[in-house]
């Protein structure tokens, strides 16, 4: 697929191009917003509005990196914003002030399937989810994310490091289970 | 590290995940991409139509603005004229006999007619005659001689009552113009007499006596017919066919000259209001993709301006009325002109975060703020915004019936903030609000466009109530940080406008 010629098609307002581009992002779009909210639902409505904003600010697009990765900053700041205004979210979206806490640097040794470690993320209170999603996922710095989210950088990492430890205590315990269904299999 | 392996690990892993939207997700896409759309072209539609209405107006104004050719005009603007010989259908001829009896008689039986168009008993009194021969021999008589005569010194002397004789009492001599002899005879309607006289007849006549001119020669006007007279004048009632035209013209102008005053009224315009990010559109402004979208984490290609929680906020609408005094002044029959002074009250709504006063931040003009607005959970925030606004607006009436009727009103209108408790967006350190009345622009200029429903009651006055909708052409703030940027104002315009002081 040339993206060049799909976006100046999309600007032309071509409807064939536009679903095609929307059918080309959609499955992977649809995965970044799923980690960010608790259901399906909420994951699609956040796929949809983010799609609108893509073809409503398509010319503002400048070909400078993939299309793909602009798309997704798309939905990243399409997911934050879903989670501020949707009071579902809001009142878990509150990050107190806390003690620094380190980051384990234990590593659980297996990695799950993606969609399994997607559900782990997405059980994860909505403010350790965000941050998570957000530095581990997205690669954004705690400075950056305090910034983001109105919080210090120091509450960024702090929450991050509770967030990581979990996870991980998760993982292990997810794929301890899974190794004892594997043995009753057999 | 450890620590980043696990990071790693899990970003590739979890990036695989791809699930499959359900169809409607799509539907809506369209349908929204589809809406904006419509909403444009509405928008560009209604902005054209206005521009061609304004255009319409406009050429229908100096179409219609025309001086208007006066209907009455006075004797003495009255050239006397030649007309064609019509003696079957002459009404107004008159015979003038000379007295055989008197001295110089230099009348005689021969037909003379004498067209008179106006007649005054006073002095100011012009009577035009025209004296004419008809079938007269060519050959010079004594009695030829004698009516030349009697012809010259009427044309000195005498001024003759043609409708009514005039009494004794009141001898008064009217000048007769020096008319020349013509061989045909002069037709002269009933309406010319009537619409050229301005005098009153003071009494009518009641006989019908000799009147000597200075020379002695008696002229009588015979209103009877004989072998000698022609057809005589039909105004049986000169007064009041006088009176009536002359009062129905002096109504007229007084109505047309009540319509051209100005007249005092009163408007009310209760509505909603926001700021939109283009000009003449509907669509609300979202927060600065902009910058969101070439930015990406640390470390990206891009330049790392990060989105996120204090973008800025998008308008939402806000209550907004409008009310003051209003002047109007018909302009033609379809046009009229109206301005006012009003107080306009526009607000719109935006999510701002905690106010922080304890350490002033730099924005962007590097300047020192306090307070801020900034993180913590998000707050609604009314931004309030008061003007003084001159509108000036054409209305085009598009019905004829004088009692109700429909107009579209369009025209620019300048307005004055002159308070604003608005708060000013900044991007620095990730985003914030405050107060600076400095970045807010004062003076505005819009366009005003909508339909009224016009109503005169019994009493003359006019009501009318109709949609008004509003664009401002001028941004609001001057930061270039800020996507609210053009007032848009809808709303419901109810006014009153009190008749024209009536002419005395």
């Amino acid at each position: 697929m040339d993206s060049h010629k799909l976006v100046k098609d999309c600007l032309k307002g071509k409807p064939e191009a536009q679903r095609e581009l929307y059918h080309h992002y959609a499955e992977t779009m649809l995965g970044i917003c799923y980690r960010y909210t608790k259901s399906v639902r909420d994951a699609e409505d956040v796929l949809q509005e983010g799609f609108v904003k893509v073809f409503l600010s398509l010319k503002q697009y400048r070909f400078e990196g993939e299309l793909g990765a602009w798309i997704r900053r798309i939905m990243v700041t399409t997911a934050l914003n879903f989670l501020k205004r949707n009071r579902k979210y809001q009142s878990q979206m509150y990050f107190p002030e806390e003690h620094l806490h380190p980051v384990v640097e234990e590593d659980p040794g297996v990695i799950l399937q993606a969609k399994e470690l997607a559900d782990l993320v997405r059980q994860l209170p909505p403010g350790y989810q965000t941050i998570f999603n957000l530095h581990a996922i997205e690669g954004y710095s705690h400075v950056e994310i305090g910034e983001m989210l109105g919080i210090t950088d120091g509450t960024s990492r702090s929450q991050y490091a509770r967030a990581r430890g979990l996870l991980i205590k998760w993982i292990k315990e997810y794929s301890a289970e899974h190794k004892k269904e594997n043995y009753a299999g057999k | 590290m450890q620590a980043n392996e696990f990071e790693k690990k899990v970003k590739l892993s979890i990036d695989e995940l791809k699930l499959h939207p359900s169809g409607k997700v799509w539907q809506k896409v369209e349908e929204a991409i589809r809406e904006r759309k419509r909403k444009r072209r509405i928008a560009f539609f209604l902005l054209f139509a206005l521009i061609g209405l304004l255009l319409a107006g406009y050429g229908i104004y100096n179409y219609s603005n025309q001086k208007p050719v006066q209907g009455n005009e006075t004797v003495s603007d009255v050239k006397p004229t030649t007309t064609e010989p019509n003696n079957d259908n002459n009404n107004s001829n008159q015979t003038i006999q000379t007295d055989k009896n008197n001295n110089n008689n230099n009348a005689n039986n021969n037909n003379t007619t004498i067209n008179n168009n106006t007649v005054k008993q006073d002095d100011k009194t012009v009577t035009d005659k025209l004296v004419n021969n008809s079938n007269q021999p060519k050959q010079t008589t004594p009695q030829q001689t004698n009516r030349r005569a009697a012809r010259k010194n009427m044309d000195e002397n005498a001024s003759i009552d043609v409708n009514n004789a005039v009494p004794d009492k009141q001898k008064k001599k009217e000048v007769v113009k020096n008319e020349p002899v013509k061989n045909e005879t002069e037709a002269d309607t009933k309406n010319e007499a009537i619409a050229a006289e301005k005098t009153k007849v003071e009494k009518p006549a009641e006989e019908k006596k000799a009147e000597p001119d200075n020379n002695g020669n008696n002229l009588v006007v015979n209103n009877q017919t004989d072998s000698t007279a022609v057809a005589v004048t039909n105004n049986n009632k000169p007064e009041e066919q006088i009176k009536a035209p002359e009062k129905a013209a002096e109504k007229k102008k007084d109505l047309a000259s009540d319509k051209k005053k100005w007249r005092w009224g009163f408007s009310f315009s209760p509505g909603v209001s926001s700021l939109s990010e283009n000009l003449f559109s509907f669509e609300k402004s979202s927060y600065a993709m902009a910058d969101n979208l070439n930015a990406g984490p640390s470390g990206a290609p891009s330049s790392p301006v990060s989105p996120g929680y204090n973008e800025p906020s998008s308008s939402k609408t806000g209550f907004s009325f409008k009310a003051g005094v209003t002047l109007q002044k018909d302009l033609s029959k379809r046009i009229s002109f109206s301005t006012g002074l009003l107080y306009a009250y526009h607000s719109d709504r935006i999510r701002i975060g905690m106010m922080n006063s304890s350490t002033p931040l730099q924005n962007f003009n590097q300047t020192y703020v306090s307070p801020y607005y900034r993180g913590g959970p998000p707050k609604n925030y009314t931004d309030n915004y008061h003007f003084i606004e001159l509108p000036m607006m054409f209305n085009w009436r598009i019905s004829e019936n004088q009692k109700r009727f429909l107009s579209l009103n369009m025209g620019p209108s300048v307005s004055y903030l002159f308070k604003t408790n608005a708060l000013v967006y900044d991007p620095s350190l990730g985003g914030f609000y405050y107060h600076d009345k400095s970045m807010i622009n004062k003076l505005h200029l819009g366009f005003n466009t909508g339909a009224s429903f016009h109503l005169i009651d019994k009493k003359g006055k006019e009501w009318t109530l109709g949609p008004r909708f509003s664009f401002d052409t001028k941004k609001v703030f001057k930061t270039p940080y800020e996507e609210r940027n053009y007032f848009i104002y809808a709303g419901i315009n109810i006014g009153m406008t009190l008749p024209a002081k009536k002419s005395k």
